[in-house]
């Protein structure tokens, strides 16, 4: 899933695929005070590092937006930590052979926050609200897929009918972004969602209090919850009161928010402040590998020189990565092998292990068999005099400090073998209109999901940018296309595995993209918070939190 | 007709001039503001929907419909200058919602920060000018180079430096939020200190060119002593200047307020402009730009309308 901007900072997510837009917080304040942020009494106060561009998980594109409101918004499923299914909302499901009917046995007894019983009715109205184009879902409606309509069965059942099979779809309804609204806000407030705060009511542990846009959002416990799924770590009310999330985009605010106790937590501390941070007032830090997609180069397949295979070898034969990695995340994070991290569920292992070497004799041999041998005043390598020059868009805002420095890494080690790789800086539409156009030759970003379907948005011929996907390579590759297929098509998740794990080690073989180092979440807590986990995605769960 | 004209106080005249002249100045920004974000290499709609998987083609064409950004630009244009003739902001392209909501929460921030950032930096620019004016040459070098230093330092980096020491060090002020004074605190002086050097310098400068001149002559051979002539009569003459910057002044605030805002994780306008601008929401843009520039044609006409109530010579009829 798309992380943005600060989220960006850290070097996770990093990244760019042009990012979009800031994400301003939509968003009205209560008119009442927003409680002050006192410590004590069953409060945890949060620092997040991003701000959503919209309270509304149907709605919105920041990954953010599913973190904070997982206490709020349920889905039919929950996804366990090993990327398993299991039952929430729904107690059961079962799915026809074709893979098109989706028919889920509904949990009785569960009610939204505003009193209105959860029903298969429910259910249509969400999915209906997801897809219909007043929504100009940015994320949800992918999700869904090729979502045909809900029909509801009876008030415990409810199906789902797709246009083709997508097996991806029960891991993708244990998401966030199709978490449910209660249907009298969709009914009476569908214009307000995004502004969050009390517009959004769902089955939840705890009720969206206010919000006050570029400041704080303030959650309050639901007494009466009693449905948490079997992955969460107890059951009933939830530990925490209440949560204050404190919207601290800038490092260095969040870091210092902690240390001065302003914050119990606070999340994606940069990696160059852990080990100044851990046993610090007895500053714990809990961690998880991000899944998805690590920070990665893609090198444009579409022309030339990156056409050859030759090429983009020889590219990835002459940068260190490890050694860049070490210096700059003082051995924080550990260099990718591969196109999906391995905490991702459906990583190939192989991959987790070196698959190429770095060896600059490799690299120019392959530049000098391509004709690149001449060399010009700058020592650049030329052919028929004409220098080897490739260029990489990339948005200022939305790449954290860390990956530019990344990137000039990389410019210089290349550099060493004589190409000229030059890093252009755009404002975000104008990468995308870069991109979308193949105007490029290099571009980089990072993408968290626990899906291995990640590598259809990512690799398929019909996923270009500006064509619902994120292809960085411009891979037309009908051999990855059968498989990705074929993968969507297979409801036996062994054989789902298979064929994604050769995908995956296509990518490698043909070195369309090169990987370049896996990020954690790290969250920072004071030891009177407990209890805190990262879920699946790496996602901080606040349903199993206590603070003394 | 004449005689009704004649009834109107040559203050309003002048006021509604002023106005006028005003109304051009911010239908200029906007028209300016308008073309400048079309102009601005890729597209809005890319801007609006942001990168990757999201921009599906069906998802641009319904965003372009919505928003009518397939009419031609002039017809746009138009839309926008009617809308906000009508006295109607319109909605964020980008946060689907009504901008006077979005803007509804921020504004009271942004002002309670300007007004406190402004009285700060007047106090300290005068207590600064008035002790350093005329001294020897030692004082007056330390001063100059103390505020050649706060002008130079950009807000953000001060406020940092201010969060550091005052928060997160010593714990004596909150680093976040907006609310109540003391979460004020470290943000205003953010913003005050920069101006504080830059307003300091100019009266000093009023200050000592004062020294010599007629009316100080005259005050001290009534009698006065150096120090009453200083806060009756040349202080006085000094602060003139200075309501003559009140544009620059403006325009430093609200510039600064984009920064200290995302520092110290207050709500304010200056922060919804920057991410505004970041994802081209014209709507929320032109709103911004609208009720700034209106503020400065205002505040300046305040000035104007002011300077005679300071300065006797100016008025109609008063000594020349």
């Amino acid at each position: 899933m798309y992380t943005r901007r600060r989220f960006l900072r850290l070097p996770v997510a990093a990244t760019a695929v042009g990012l979009l837009s800031t994400a301003v917080l939509a968003g009205c304040s209560d008119s009442s005070a927003p409680p002050s942020a006192k410590s004590g009494g069953g409060t945890l106060r949060y620092g997040a590092a991003v701000e959503p561009d919209s309270w509304d998980p149907h709605a919105a594109s920041t990954a953010v937006t599913g973190r904070l409101l997982r206490p709020v918004l349920e889905s039919l499923v929950a996804v366990a930590p090993d990327g398993t299914v299991k039952p929430w909302l729904a107690e059961s499901w079962t799915v026809t052979p074709d893979g098109l009917t989706y028919t889920f046995t509904l949990r009785s007894g569960v009610t939204f926050s505003d009193g209105t019983p959860f029903d298969a009715a429910a259910v249509k109205a969400n999915f209906d609200h997801v897809t219909a184009a007043k929504t100009a879902s940015k994320r949800a409606a992918g999700l869904l897929g090729p979502y045909r309509d809900t029909e509801v069965v009876d008030p415990r059942t409810v199906a789902v009918h797709l246009t083709a099979p997508h097996a991806s779809f029960l891991n993708a309804a244990g998401s966030t972004f199709l978490g449910f609204h209660s249907p009298a806000a969709l009914r009476d407030h569908a214009g307000d969602l995004s502004s969050g705060g009390r517009f959004v009511v769902g089955t939840g542990p705890f009720t969206f209090e206010s919000v006050t846009p570029g400041q704080q959002a303030v959650f309050k416990r639901r007494p009466d919850y009693a449905w948490a799924p079997p992955t969460a770590a107890h059951q009933g009310q939830a530990k925490l009161e209440s949560i204050v999330v404190l919207l601290l985009k800038e490092d260095a605010s969040r870091v210092g928010a902690l240390t001065s106790g302003q914050v119990d937590a606070a999340e994606l501390i940069p990696a160059n402040r852990l080990a100044g941070l851990r046993g610090q007032n007895g500053v714990q830090v809990v961690r998880k590998a991000v899944p998805g997609v690590p920070y990665t180069y893609y090198l444009n397949t579409a022309r030339a020189p990156f056409d050859d295979l030759r090429a983009r070898q020889a590219v990835r034969h002459a940068v260190d990565f490890a050694g860049i990695v070490k210096g700059i995340f003082q051995g924080e994070y550990q260099q990718a092998w591969g196109p999906l991290a391995p905490s991702t569920p459906g990583a190939d292992e192989l991959l987790a292990k070196p698959a190429w070497e770095y060896s600059r004799e490799k690299a120019e041999r392959l530049l000098d068999e391509l004709g690149w041998t001449g060399r010009d005043a700058d020592g650049y390598r030329t052919k028929d005099g004409k220098r080897f020059t490739v260029e990489q868009p990339y948005v200022q805002t939305f790449v954290s400090a860390q990956n530019h420095t990344f990137d000039v890494g990389v410019q210089d080690a290349l550099k060493q073998v004589g190409i000229e790789l030059k890093l252009v800086p755009l404002d975000s539409a104008g990468s995308i209109g870069r991109t979308g156009k193949g105007d490029y030759d290099v571009f980089a970003f990072a993408w968290q999901g626990s899906d291995p379907s990640l590598l259809e948005s990512l690799y398929h011929s019909t996923k270009q940018f500006g064509g619902g996907g994120a292809n960085g390579a411009r891979v037309h590759d009908a051999q990855i296309d059968t498989w990705l297929d074929q993968a969507e098509a297979t409801v036996d998740a062994g054989q789902r595995t298979e064929l994604y794990r050769k995908v995956q080690r296509r990518i490698v073989e043909q070195a369309y993209s090169f990987p370049a180092y896996i990020a954690t979440m790290d969250v920072a807590l004071h030891p009177k918070v407990s209890g805190l986990a990262l879920d699946v995605d790496a996602n901080t769960d606040f349903y199993g939190i206590g603070v003394a | 007709m004449a005689d009704r004209v004649r009834q109107v106080p040559p203050w309003a005249r002048f006021a509604a001039r002023r106005l006028a002249a005003g109304l051009v100045v911010v239908w200029g920004t906007l028209t300016v503001t308008f073309f400048a974000l079309h102009l601005a290499p890729g597209d809005i709609v890319d801007g609006l929907i942001g990168p990757g998987a999201a921009a599906t083609p069906a998802l641009r064409d319904q965003v372009i419909a919505e928003n009518g950004l397939d009419d031609p630009l002039l017809v746009q244009y138009g839309r926008q200058l009617a809308r906000l003739a009508g006295g109607g902001l319109g909605w964020s392209y980008q946060l689907n919602e009504p901008i006077e909501r979005l803007l509804g929460s921020q504004l009271g921030p942004t002002v309670e920060l300007a007004l406190a950032a402004l009285v700060t930096a007047l106090v300290l620019a005068v207590l600064a000018a008035v002790l350093t004016a005329g001294r020897g040459r030692a004082v007056r070098g330390a001063a100059g180079v103390v505020e050649l230093l706060m002008v130079s330092m950009p807000s953000f980096w001060l406020g940092i430096i201010l969060l550091t020491v005052f928060s997160y060090q010593l714990h004596a002020l909150p680093s976040i939020g907006a609310d109540g004074p003391a979460a004020l605190v470290l943000p205003a002086l953010a913003l005050a200190l920069p101006l504080a050097g830059v307003l300091a310098q100019v009266i000093r400068q009023e200050l000592e060119s004062a020294d010599g001149r007629p009316f100080v002559l005259t005050a001290r051979s009534r009698g006065l002593g150096a120090t009453a002539v200083l806060l009756r009569h040349t202080l006085r003459h000094a602060l003139l200047p200075l309501t003559t910057l009140a544009g620059f002044v403006l325009g430093s605030l609200f510039g600064g307020a984009v920064l200290v805002e995302n520092i110290f994780t207050r709500p304010g306008l200056g922060r919804v402009l920057a991410n505004a601008v970041g994802s081209r929401d014209l709507p929320v843009v032109s709103a911004l730009v609208v009720i700034s520039s209106a503020a400065f044609v205002l505040i300046n006409t305040a000035v104007d309308l002011l300077h005679p109530l300071i300065d006797p010579r100016l008025r109609e009829g008063g000594p020349a």
